[in-house]
């Protein structure tokens, strides 16, 4: 009963007129950058960094925590509209989202992402109030070699993200992990494929191919087909899911919570890597596999729980090791260095005030985030009404502007064209990009934790099979891998191939 | 499509003239905001420094100083952005050793001590060897003395190849005549997990991270790459106290394109004394875990050279 009571006593913070206030501008904030692209949480939270020195930790927490969720809740939205992910979390939600939103069923793919998100952002929290320390110690149970094991049980999605064609979806995915090669080694530093040029030093940014593949390769492809620019006018049905479409979403949007919180947790895992393994994790359990791609509101509801209960998961090494996990914790982190808090193992003991606070203001921010964003269901839906001509150049505009404030770079504004004609192209051929862009933000890691791994141990692979945790996710990868092959040999088929068992 | 085009073409020609105005300059320097670029992404130490910086600088400079991050490439990006910039004093940048001495060493760019123009360092961060507190090892000479005996056994988590967490290990292990395993992490954040979690058994972190860690108990720390003691750590011992002649510390400094006039970098270089006397700009910088240590920008550029010596050497040992 100790937690009750350090909740109320959470409560009793969060639920001051200022936190309160901190709370609805921080998920507001992050609403809004969520639905723009490019601009993501880490850069939004850096820019209002200088704005907390004034106010205190647990305030400025509560701001900068509910940019982070909010961008999750926000992040969908164009994904579903217009076929741009606006943040990179939400890049998988385009591959049904939008179809769904083509269907006129864009209310309800995007009312199902912000129930899904309260749902899982609520649950995570929950998670994080109970299992904290016992999911910090597992944590650090993560090595190289369990990195590793856990990536290539990732790469193996690609394989569900594929689309109509296998090959094609392979030969995608490897594409991906080529271009993931290009920029500094990440155990020696040496740069590969940069040919000089010291923008590419740090790779391709990941948000701007997304968003030139699926944006702008999008806008290029219905261009040509012009005469026919009703695509969206088909209709635009109820603005809620129906029950039918509630009954398909309920059981992705659990299975996403979980999954997300637990990868969430993971260092290196986080938001992006736990939407696409919810994608392949519905797509896999689905009993109408064939309708992923083509408007599955399982492929939205899931991928969009996973990315909220994983931001939510990702705030637990912070609050209990003082260990950042990705880019936007840092930042978290950042802020509370400057108001003279270390967060470390010490932070629950000794300043139980912020991590109370906190989980009490993600408590009210969700919300706050459901209440904001449902009314605005109906508005953005009307944005479909807009003729596709004069909608077309705005999203250009869009994409543009956003591939600039990444890093205020024209050269990157350079990459999302480039990689938007290259979409484009992929798209007159029938290859879909989410292989490409999955296989590339992988590669990297992949890479680094196998070299890791074996520099750890020497070069001896048994390193992957000795220790428990990889074993067990490799043996995972492998039955993934193989399944076919079982599927077949169980079926009749093989033993009508084979011939009946000779008896004796 | 021309439509499209034409709007695309508009909205590259707005973003093209909201770059640097090239305006006369006119004596009275400064009479515009000045520009300090940071070759970084934003919310490390560096940007924490800048942003400290900007806080105040105003009052003293007398006109704006807009932080702009210009990130990318180890940070050659945004060191070359200012070391080809106007020297006119309104493009400096908050250079680092990162940067500025050891990727411009490691991969040859035109980002060291012959590009710019010191200005004035504002303050640098030691590093500190660290073990998990089961470690065996309860100083320095102990670790040392087990890599002696076990070569290549002592599984070290550097914070990324070349990095802070790094280059220190590698002057030590030169230093002391030793082998060991060099795993490289992604950052000091990883770095720390690994030794936590016993994936490796030391790194080399900066203070702010790893104090809270001392503080309950779960690392242990060794020894300190700075000159003397750190403030916070009064009872850890540096390398030199150690026997081993290892010194580095990461450096942020202001730094001025090449052939900035001499009365504009003399400006400048009051105004950040200045700055680093203000009170609300020490408190800041404090409750980052660091100190000021100003030093102008001539002895600040003797102390750059030595080092660039000196990390020049260690990298001519490993890339042969």
């Amino acid at each position: 009963m100790d937690i009750l009571a350090s909740l109320v006593n959470g409560f009793a913070v969060a639920l001051t007129p200022t936190n309160l206030l901190y709370c609805f501008l921080g998920s507001l904030i992050g609403t809004a950058i969520g639905v723009l692209p490019g601009l993501g949480p880490p850069a939004t939270i850096a820019l209002l960094l200088p704005v907390t020195y004034g106010i205190n930790a647990t305030s400025a927490v509560i701001l900068l925590a509910g940019i982070f969720y909010g961008a999750m809740y926000g992040g969908s939205t164009t994904s579903i509209l217009l076929n741009i992910p606006g943040e990179a979390a939400s890049v998988v939600t385009c591959l049904d989202g939008y179809q769904m939103a083509r269907q006129g069923r864009a209310g309800a793919a995007l009312a199902i992402s912000a129930f899904g998100s309260f749902i899982a952002g609520t649950l995570s929290i929950v998670g994080l109030m109970l299992l904290a320390p016992p999911m910090a110690a597992f944590a650090l149970k993560f090595g190289a070699p369990e990195n590793f094991a856990l990536l290539v049980l990732g790469l193996m999605m690609a394989g569900y993200l594929a689309g109509a064609s296998m090959t094609k979806g392979l030969m995608m995915a490897v594409l991906g992990l080529l271009l993931g090669t290009v920029g500094l080694d990440p155990i020696m530093g040496s740069p590969r494929f940069t040919f000089g040029i010291f923008k590419l030093s740090e790779g391709f940014e990941f948000v701007l191919v997304a968003m030139g593949l699926f944006g702008i390769g999008e806008v290029l492809a219905n261009v040509e087909q012009s005469i026919k620019a009703e695509v969206f006018k088909a209709k635009i049905g109820g603005l809620l899911p129906n029950r039918q479409e509630w009954r398909e979403a309920s059981a992705p949007i659990a299975r996403g919570s979980v999954l997300g919180f637990l990868i969430g947790v993971l260092p290196g895992g986080g938001a992006i890597i736990s939407s696409f393994i919810s994608y392949a994790l519905e797509k896999k359990l689905s009993r109408t596999p064939e309708r992923f791609g083509h408007g599955a509101i399982a492929g939205v509801a899931g991928p969009e729980s996973a990315n909220n209960s994983a931001a939510t998961g990702s705030f637990i090494p912070l609050l209990t090791l003082g260990i950042p996990g990705n880019a936007s914790i840092a930042m978290i982190f950042a802020a509370l260095l400057i108001h003279g808090i270390r967060p470390g193992p010490l932070l629950l003991t000794e300043k139980p005030e912020i991590f109370w606070g906190l989980v009490a203001s993600m408590y009210i921010g969700n919300v706050m985030l459901l209440v904001l964003n449902l009314p605005l269901i109906g508005l953005w839906v009307k944005l479909l009404q807009v003729p596709y001509p004069i909608l077309a150049p705005f999203i250009l505009v869009f994409v543009i502007v956003g591939a600039y404030s990444v890093n205020n770079s024209a050269f990157d504004v350079g990459t999302t064209v480039v990689f938007g004609l290259l979409g484009y192209v992929l798209r007159k051929f029938g290859f879909e990009p989410a292989p490409l862009v999955l296989a590339m933000i992988l590669g990297p890691q992949l890479e680094g934790s196998l070299r890791r791994a074996l520099i750890f141990s020497r070069g001896d692979f048994t390193v992957f099979v000795e220790r428990p945790i990889s074993a067990v996710l490799l043996a995972l990868a492998a039955l993934m891998l193989f399944s076919p092959v079982f599927r077949w040999v169980l079926s009749r088929k093989f033993w009508e191939i084979v011939g009946p068992v000779p008896e004796k | 499509m021309r439509a499209m085009r034409i709007m695309t073409l508009a909205l590259a020609a707005a973003l093209a003239a909201g770059g640097p105005a090239l305006t006369a300059w006119a004596q009275e320097f400064p009479t515009k905001p000045i520009e300090l670029v940071l070759p970084f992404g934003p919310g490390g130490s560096h940007d924490l420094t800048a942003r400290a910086l900007a806080s105040v600088a105003h009052q003293y400079l007398g006109q704006p100083l807009l932080v702009v991050l210009k990130p990318g490439g180890g940070g050659a990006v945004g060191s070359q952005y200012v070391a080809r910039a106007k020297p006119d004093g309104y493009t400096i940048m908050l250079g680092g050793s990162g940067p500025n001495t050891i990727f411009a060493l490691v991969q040859k760019a035109p980002t060291g001590p012959d590009q710019f123009a010191s200005v004035a360092r504002i303050n640098y961060s030691p590093g500190v060897f660290a073990v998990r507190a089961e470690a065996p090892w309860k100083t320095l000479r102990e670790a040392v003395d087990w890599m002696r005996k076990n070569p290549g056994k002592f599984n070290f988590a550097n914070t990324g190849p070349w990095g802070a967490g790094d280059l220190p290990m590698r002057m030590l292990a030169k230093a002391a005549g030793v082998d060991y395993n060099n795993i490289p992490h992604d950052g000091g954040g990883p770095a720390l997990l690994a030794v936590l979690g016993g994936h490796a058994d030391a790194a080399f972190l900066f203070t702010a991270q790893l104090l809270p860690q001392l503080g309950a108990g779960k690392m242990r720390a060794l020894a300190v790459t700075d000159v003397k003691r750190h403030r916070d750590l009064p009872q850890v011992p540096t390398l030199r106290e150690e026997g081993l002649d290892v010194v580095f510390n990461m450096w942020r400094s202001v730094l001025a394109p090449k052939g900035t006039p001499p009365p504009v970098l003399e400006k400048l270089e009051t105004a950040f004394r200045k700055i680093s006397e203000d009170k609300s700009f020490q408190a800041l910088i404090q409750q980052l875990g660091d100190e000021i240590q100003f030093l102008g920008g001539k002895e600040f550029e003797a102390t750059w050279r030595q080092e660039w010596d000196e990390v020049a050497r260690v990298v001519a040992g490993t890339q042969k």
